[in-house]
């Protein structure tokens, strides 16, 4: 009897995992995508970048900051190197970011990280960016951290709902530097940014601060960044850890914290450091709409500075 | 830990797996340690009063049992009860009698400040109930006094129907408690089932019209006319499917491990009198007041005028029971009054009687709507959060009546927590109409059908085919909430009687 019990029970498991499988399914494939002009869509698109370009390559990660602050073609013609940009937003949570990476590293490949400080932390991924960038592109899902599972499966319902309204009732529109219709077919945001948008001076209560401290380092993310450097390093690639750019007014650390926080991250990563964090402080002028965000000039210096910092370390290692 | 979470859907295949392969000396000990282990998932220290409530009542029991004395028994008695009484008055009256006599010490200049800020126990009401009705059963002589403390113990705490009922007897679970239970499928099967309804109901209705009423109810003012009486009416479900649910859930958990717990519903809202919804509603609380309270004052036996004194003291206490606050005395006083009227009517008017079996029907079809129309009046009280807002609820809902504004209002109300997304506002109304009508038909069979028999029976009536069906419906619909309830609504999920 507890034979049948356990068999019956399974069976109707089984049922129950196929229609929540059909359902799954049936929204995501069955329903045309709705998202895809969003910019979260564009993961998609960066991440078939990644793909597509061959070895050897620079692989770039970051969140927005990345998205706002790297010419990956300008990278490509002063390094010689082809670049791929996989910044995007830092709500997808770093570690999922950084996962896709591994969609296509390769030998001789150079994959530079540069989180934005408060990733430090911690990663918060951000369920409802991950499943409306995903969409239809179900693949994607394998580079959802575990631990997020739950947060993805919270959200879906709320994706179905918004995708059978865009859908059937009013489609939904993205216009914008926050739309698809934004980048080019590198993955790089073209989209005009000649000046800053943000009020001066400007408000810590609404545009937030940036704190650079050893305090803001996490083990965990520690402990994550250097098993993907030994991951990296197995794939006959090389990780380096580069800064963001952070908009002067609102960095509150002193000279000192900034120096230190440098020498923490230093001891703790196996990976290099080719940057120096107190050279990405920029003035507001080359910002544009929010503290990580550089507009048309910021993004041309902090390229330069990037390539720079990549030609100095490439000398140093032949 | 509430029956309708993760933590419960992992803890509860454990505790039934290990207690079935157990060695059976120690089977009655893991139950116990696992219904502490249950409360402790709460404020673990609470679990102390519940201890010493269990002790205090065990004790008393053994010295009722020891002497012949009727003084000493009475006086062991006495204490107990003033001992458990207290603790309940202290952690859950205390601030509403302060704040009660607070303007009279006012008025004599006497100024204090005595709030306690000491949280509620969760399920102290019931398992204080338990261990009183424990120890007035062995003072009365209807049991003898448990001596294995364990089986006493497990009695009080029994998971299941710890936090909000039903309140067994001692004499119906003290002897289960005393027996190892082996592993049983039909009545594991029959378990499977009640807690798949319970968890309907609770998930799939109680926590999906919430949305409606707790918006309407947290914001009275916004609102008049159809809202507020549609309001009134989702509540009406909401507390029924809330409450009726957690029992099912606690039956069906019980009834897996072996144990048989007493009835709390039997289709209360098709009661043709307010007595009668008594005697279907919540059935183990009533059933207590009337043998603990009720009857020893006296009951039916010193004459009309004490009867209905002693009825409207037991409303009143009802009432109080269920809540720290005079919406909830006053929901217990007005039920007291509709049963006095009714009594007061039977006394004195001659019942209508029709030879036409039609009109019979359609006499007894009023007299539940009737009756349905009063319980939902009192239930405005019962939800309102003050008694303010109770008579705002009683005045307006009348102003205004338009099904154009009511279906704004409805929008209006649960938009925001709808994403305010057409397709979900669709889903979430032909869910709300499709399942209450469910609950309906249920109900009307259990009722006319099964006469009150429990509901799981009509499962065995169908084919095999049709009876998946429902499970699988069931159980999709109802996790499909529960992810909604977490993602979208961010309700708890808590169930109501928990704040008793």
């Amino acid at each position: 009897m507890v034979k049948k019990l356990v068999l019956k029970g399974l069976l109707f498991i089984t049922l129950i995992i196929i229609t929540f499988a059909f359902i799954f399914f049936g929204i995501t494939k069955v329903v045309p995508p709705q998202f895809t002009d969003s910019y979260n869509y564009m993961i998609n698109d960066k991440y078939d970048n990644l793909i597509k370009t061959k070895s050897p390559k620079i692989i770039f990660i970051s969140g927005s900051s990345g998205t706002f602050g790297i010419n990956s073609e300008m990278i490509k013609k002063e390094t010689g190197i082809d670049c791929t940009n996989l910044a995007l937003h830092a709500g997808f949570g770093m570690k999922f970011q950084t996962e896709i990476s591994k969609g296509n590293i390769s030998k001789g490949d150079i994959v530079v990280i540069s989180y934005e400080y408060a990733q430090w932390s911690g990663t918060n991924l951000q369920a409802e960016l991950v499943v409306t960038g995903i969409d239809n592109n179900i693949k994607m899902y394998k580079y959802v951290p575990k631990k997020n599972y739950i947060d993805i499966t919270k959200y879906f319902p709320t994706y179905i709902f918004k995708k059978l309204d865009s859908a059937y009732i009013t489609p939904m529109k993205f216009d914008g530097v926050y739309s698809r219709k934004a980048f080019n077919k590198r993955g790089d945001l073209v989209f005009k940014r000649s000046e800053c948008i943000m009020p001066s001076p400007i408000s810590i209560d609404k545009y937030g601060k940036i704190l650079i401290n050893k305090s803001i380092v996490s083990d965990e993310i520690i402990e994550y960044v250097n098993d993907f450097n030994n991951y990296v390093k197995s794939r006959q690639a090389t990780l380096l850890v580069s800064f963001p750019p952070a908009l002067k007014d609102v960095v509150v650390s002193s000279k000192n914290e900034i120096i230190e926080f440098q020498s923490y991250l230093d001891k703790k990563l196996d990976a290099p450091i080719i940057s120096n964090a107190e050279d990405y402080v920029f003035k507001r002028e080359y910002f544009y709409n929010s503290i990580y965000h550089l507009n048309d000039n910021g993004e041309l210096k902090r390229t330069k500075l990037l390539t720079r910092d990549i030609n100095k370390y490439l000398a140093t290692i032949k | 830990m509430v029956f309708n979470s993760v933590k419960f859907l992992v803890f509860f295949p454990i505790v039934v797996l290990a207690y079935f392969i157990m060695p059976n000396k120690v089977k009655k000990l893991f139950l116990l340690v696992a219904s502490y282990y249950f409360y402790m998932c709460w404020i673990p220290k609470y679990v102390v009063l519940m201890l010493f409530s269990t002790i205090s009542t065990y004790l008393t029991g053994f010295l009722i049992d020891k002497t012949e004395s009727p003084k000493k028994r009475k006086i062991s008695l006495a204490i107990n009860i003033v001992v458990n009484l207290g603790i309940l008055f202290v952690f859950k009256y205390f601030n509403f009698f302060y704040d009660s006599i607070k303007p009279i010490l006012d008025v004599f200049n006497i100024n204090t400040d005595f709030q306690s800020s000491l949280l509620l126990p969760v399920g102290i009401s019931f398992y204080t109930f338990h261990a009183l009705g424990y120890s007035i059963d062995v003072y009365r002589k209807t049991i003898r006094h448990e001596r294995n403390f364990i089986n006493y113990a497990l009695f009080v705490s029994f998971f299941p129907q710890l936090v909000a009922g039903p309140i067994a007897r001692a004499k119906d679970l003290i002897p289960q408690c005393r027996e190892n239970h082996s592993f049983d499928y039909d009545r594991t099967i029959r378990g499977l089932r009640l807690i798949l309804i319970g968890m309907f109901k609770k998930v799939v209705i109680a926590d999906v019209v919430a949305v409606y009423v707790n918006q309407v109810f947290n914001n009275v003012q916004m609102y008049t006319g159809a809202a507020l009486i549609l309001a009134v009416f989702l509540f009406s479900i909401q507390i029924y499917c809330d409450f009726s649910g957690y029992t099912d859930i606690a039956l069906g958990s019980a009834e897996i491990l072996g144990f048989e717990l007493m009835e709390n519903f039997k289709t209360p809202y098709l009661s043709t009198s307010i007595g009668q919804f008594w005697s279907r509603w919540h059935i183990s609380l009533t059933s207590w007041f009337r043998d603990y309270i009720y009857i020893p004052l006296g009951g039916n036996r010193k004459g009309l005028v004490r009867k209905y004194i002693n009825i409207f003291i037991i409303f009143c206490l009802s009432g109080l029971w269920h809540g720290a606050a005079w919406t909830f005395v006053i929901w217990g006083v007005l039920h007291g009054l509709f049963r006095i009227c009714e009594e007061l009517i039977k006394q004195f008017v001659h019942p209508l009687e029709f030879k036409s079996h039609i009109l019979q029907k359609f006499k007894d079809a009023v007299k539940i709507i009737f009756t349905y129309c009063l319980v939902c009046f009192a239930w405005i009280f019962f939800r309102a959060n003050t008694l303010h807002d109770a008579l705002y609820v009683i005045k307006n809902m009348f102003s205004g009546i338009s099904f154009s504004l009511l279906k704004l209002n409805i929008r209006d109300a649960v938009n925001i927590n709808l994403l305010n997304s057409g397709t979900f506002f669709r889903f979430y109304i032909i869910s709300v109409a499709v399942s209450i009508m469910a609950l309906f038909l249920m109900d009307i069979y259990k009722a006319y059908v099964l006469h009150n028999e429990n509901v799981i029976g009509m499962f065995d009536k169908m084919k095999r085919v049709n009876r998946w069906l429902i499970y699988w419906s069931f159980c999709v619909i109802t996790i499909f909430y529960f992810i909604i309830q977490h993602g979208i609504f961010k309700q708890t999920g808590q169930f109501i009687y928990f704040r008793f």
